[in-house]
């Protein structure tokens, strides 16, 4: 006769108690660091920003500004770091903290700038030539973005009226239109279409012609890496920030107000002239302060940037919120 | 937390017998009894009950789903409350070390701002997600997902009201009428207060399930109205408030679809789930 013991599970087959329980407390700490740790990944995965971007090469002999129409600034320069890691070109990511990564391997030699429309000697520069037109000068400006946050940046270039001279406008050239170059090979963010490609910008020709209107090729006394626009950019001082077109392949001189990409974008939003004014406020966002890349604070917005002095003449009589 | 915690779900559709219902949960292994304190008369009732519940046949299908879980919860839930935390320790952590970029204030104004919809969106997905694959007991995530979807709310509109306005409520109230993207979204965050403050046990027991249920219903609109401030923000890329967009759509057709066609977009738990 065979009676089954209650218990035949063998005392020995039983786990300990005490092992039991620590074997549950181990699970429960694998997965409660496990779930921290995906959050944590997850989050840094969406928020973090990739390798850092190569600097960029000395450039020879350069020189204080020639003008004495330049004004000198005595604020702070904003980091290099900062300048070369937060910006905005919208070919490569729309996101800031990104571009400089995503904009690494851009290649900006050879480069070529057709100059080109109503111009006596049209021309298609070699970007090495056309930097010899006029030696290298250090431009300290301030740079207002119209997204409300600015910098003080050291740029080196020469004044684009140079290279007008040289092509020479025709009598009734009133304005200078601008492209980018739109490389889908190099350009990832290309085949989104959250803007009309190529880019495109303009000036009036007194505009492009004024002394403080540069063409940049460099900053920090180096040539500028991809992000801030090499191998040429333009850098107009009291215009928001998006005037200032980067990789510049083409400049045409025209008759008409040539279209601008961001005017294209949202023409509520953002004017031709696009000159920083406080008392013209962006329909999202007022534009009578900013902040200053490095501060907490923030600081009021001067009229034109702070180059009243020196551009409100190019307005005058003009209704400046009508002419935004 | 206790059982009576899913009341609200429960009296969806009959409010009058919320506690016979809660007290189904006996169905389960004993430890479902000791997954909170339980308010002493649920648990006088639940004794006196489990006799007939237990013989009740085992599949209900229309009603299955909103018997509230007998599955023990409580370390998942500490696990989503540990691991909710880590963007916002995180953030501070990156802020403290300078590693949030050229402007620290705008990326925890951005973050903290897409942190809000995705736990707001996070929340409204457990009601699809626990219909959907029949698993009852993840109710039990919702109001822990909401309330750190108004948290991180809060933070973002702390982040926008400080470092932005520096507390000028002058130049705050100019914000709230003269531009748009500012109205909705403080709409949007307004409107979660009050949920947030009747999220309790007692403020369910207070208004009743049907008139709580019906008031948190506002979060499908703060949900809604947050994609819309995020879209009309945006510069020109609105690659990402889209994707929030079509999320919230989805937790919300799910809604309407369940109203209308539960056999279609519910599961049945199994017994093991309940």
């Amino acid at each position: 006769m065979l009676i089954k013991k209650p218990d035949d599970i063998k005392s020995s087959e039983i786990t300990d108690k005490e092992l039991y329980l620590n074997r549950r407390t181990f699970i429960r700490g694998a997965a409660l660091t496990g779930g921290a740790l995906a959050t944590g990944l997850v989050y840094r995965y969406f928020t973090g920003h990739g390798e850092q971007a190569q600097p960029g090469e000395k450039i020879a002999d350069v020189q204080a500004p020639q003008e004495t129409a330049v004004p000198p600034l005595n604020e702070k320069n904003t980091p290099y770091e900062d300048i070369t890691h937060y910006n905005n070109f919208y070919e490569f990511s729309t996101d800031k903290l990104e571009v400089a990564n995503k904009a690494r391997r851009f290649v900006t030699r050879p480069w070529t700038v057709a100059v080109e429309g109503l111009v006596q000697k049209p021309r298609v520069f070699d970007i090495d030539d056309l930097l010899k037109i006029s030696p290298p000068e250090e431009r300290i400006y301030r740079h207002r973005c119209v997204e409300r946050w600015s910098m003080v940046i050291p740029w080196v270039g020469f004044p684009l009226a140079k290279l007008l001279d040289q092509v020479q406008p025709l009598s009734q050239a009133k304005y200078v239109a601008f492209e980018t170059l739109a490389d889908r090979k190099q350009m990832p963010n290309l085949s989104s279409d959250v803007l009309d490609w190529p880019y495109i910008e303009g000036l009036r020709l007194d505009e492009a012609m004024h002394p403080l209107t540069i063409l940049a090729s460099g900053l920090y006394g180096e040539t500028l890496p991809p992000q801030n626009g090499a191998p040429l950019r333009l850098v107009v001082p009291w215009k928001y920030g998006f005037k200032g077109i980067k990789s510049i392949v083409r400049i045409k001189v025209v008759e008409d107000q040539p279209p601008t990409a961001w005017n294209i974008a949202g023409p509520r939003e953002y004017g031709f002239y696009s000159n920083v004014n406080p008392n013209r406020d962006h329909p999202r966002w007022s534009q009578k302060t900013e902040r200053r890349i490095g501060e907490f604070g923030l600081r009021d917005t001067l009229m034109f940037n702070g180059y009243g002095d020196q551009v409100s003449q190019l307005y005058t009589g003009m209704d400046l919120i009508k002419y935004f | 937390m206790t059982s009576n915690e899913d009341r609200p779900i429960i009296s969806e559709s009959q409010p009058s017998s919320v506690v016979g219902r809660a007290s189904s949960s006996v169905i389960g292994p004993p430890s479902s009894s000791v997954t909170g304190p339980p308010s002493s008369s649920v648990t006088g009732r639940r004794s006196s009950v489990s006799s007939s519940v237990i013989d009740r046949p085992p599949s209900v299908p229309s009603s299955v789903a909103r018997r509230p879980s007998s599955v023990d919860t409580r370390f998942a839930q500490f696990t989503i409350f540990v691991s909710s935390a880590v963007p916002i320790t995180l953030l501070g952590w990156d802020w403290y070390h300078h590693r949030l970029g050229a402007n620290p204030t705008e990326f925890a104004t951005r973050t903290t701002g897409a942190l809000t919809l995705l736990f707001l969106i996070l929340s409204l997905a457990v009601t699809p997600l626990r219909k959907a694959l029949g698993l009852p007991w993840m109710i039990k995530f919702r109001r822990l997902l909401g309330l750190y979807g108004f948290f991180y709310g809060c933070v973002h509109l702390l982040t926008y009201v400080w470092f932005d306005k520096f507390f000028g409520f002058g130049l705050i109230g100019e914000d709230i009428v003269k531009r748009p993207f500012i109205t909705v979204g403080m709409a949007s965050f307004v409107m979660l207060v009050p949920l947030a403050l009747t999220s309790t046990q007692k403020s369910i027991k207070r208004l009743g399930g049907k008139r709580w249920n019906r008031l948190h219903r506002l979060v499908y609109l703060s949900a809604a109205g947050g994609v819309i401030h995020y879209y009309m923000l945006v510069k020109a890329d609105t690659r990402e408030p889209i994707l929030f967009g079509v999320a919230v759509a989805m937790v919300l057709v799910y809604r309407v679809l369940n109203k209308f066609f539960p056999k279609w977009t519910q599961r049945t738990p199994s017994r093991a789930q309940r």
